[in-house]
């Protein structure tokens, strides 16, 4: 397969990406089957997952996290925030207050099965601010260098283990 | 930073706006629903219009007694003797016109089978000649959305109206 830049980010994906909105609750039930499309997906050359929050209400994210595990590095691994994961105020939106817990939570649902998902591609609904960009990736950055948030020190820096900086995408959907 | 906009044959809307903004600013653009929510499979044909729609789906973009979506049925006709008469399926035809645009990075298909994959995946290795794109824009015209409800989320940002007085 043919890879493409994604944009100006470096990192280069395949022209089909796997959308998991069909997997759990929404489509198909079955995790074993759902998780055998994602890898016959992977083996035939799509290195480019996408996923939400909301999809089959943080269902997707789980079994994408079990099918990964062992081959995260091989994906790009997309997700996302702003639609209303709970019924308050603030469980919507792209505050940065939101997008701080939803890339959280997002990487929750993964490491739960998943060790080393560490890079993730965000997109919201509305494009922000640049400021607000900015933040989200050096937030996602940190949290992909040390996930207590604190500041990467310089031996992750320099560490070659690490993949290369976090992404945030934003848009529809 | 990326896109993420609705794009398939009968819905081209982005081909005006966003595309050109996004090749212009070098951002990626990840593009959703290539088969149009399953039209461009050819489970809603002429004459079979009647196949069952999902209760989760939009009913405005299947309601078969509406202009818009008659127009589609019209150009999925079209499409498919196209597909046809080069050999491939219209799936393939569907997926691969669009990742042919330069503004695309990658179109995302939502299989939830695997014989949906499977019947996606291989409109990939699918190159699509100038005649059959011209003939695809004969049919659905560059930057036309057959019908505005295939656009999803794209009244969203409109809702208040402070956005726009």
């Amino acid at each position: 397969m043919d890879y493409r830049p994604l944009g100006r980010t470096g990192i280069e994906v395949s022209p089909l990406c796997l959308g998991t909105m069909m997997f759990g609750a929404w489509g198909n039930q079955d995790h074993d089957d759902s998780i055998r499309i994602i890898h016959r997906a992977l083996d035939a050359g799509i290195n480019f997952v996408d996923t939400a929050d909301v999809y089959s209400d943080g269902e997707s994210e789980e079994i994408v996290g079990k099918a990964l595990k062992g081959r995260r590095d091989d994906v790009v691994l997309a997700t996302k925030f702003f639609m209303p994961t709970g019924p308050g105020p603030n469980s919507s939106g792209g505050s940065r207050r939101y997008i701080i817990s939803a890339v959280e939570n997002s990487s929750a649902a993964c490491r739960r099965t998943t060790s080393t998902c560490t890079r993730c591609i965000v997109p919201a609904l509305r494009p922000m601010s640049r400021r607000r960009s900015g933040r989200c990736q050096t937030w996602c950055t940190r949290a992909r260098s040390d996930r207590s948030g604190r500041p990467p020190t310089r031996a992750h820096r320099s560490s070659k283990r690490r993949s290369p900086p976090a992404t945030v995408i934003w848009s529809g959907s | 930073m990326t896109e993420q906009p609705p794009y398939s044959i009968l819905v081209r809307g982005i081909e005006e706006d966003i595309l050109p903004t996004t090749q212009r600013y070098g951002m990626g653009t990840l593009v959703y629903s290539p088969l149009s929510g399953g039209w461009l499979t050819g489970r809603w044909r002429k004459d079979a219009p009647g196949a069952p729609v999902s209760k989760n789906r939009p009913p405005a973009r299947f309601d078969m007694s509406s202009p818009a979506n008659q127009r589609k049925l019209e150009a999925v006709e079209g499409l498919a003797l196209l597909a046809e008469a080069n050999g491939i399926t219209l799936i393939e035809l569907a997926v691969a016109f669009a990742i042919t645009h330069p503004g695309v990075t990658s179109a995302i298909v939502g299989p939830r089978t695997m014989e949906q994959l499977e019947s996606q995946i291989t409109g990939v290795d699918v190159t699509l000649s100038a005649e059959v794109l011209d003939r695809i824009d004969e049919l659905v015209a560059p930057g036309v959305t057959l019908n505005p409800d295939d656009n999803s989320y794209g009244a969203v940002s409109l809702t208040s109206a402070a956005r726009r007085r």
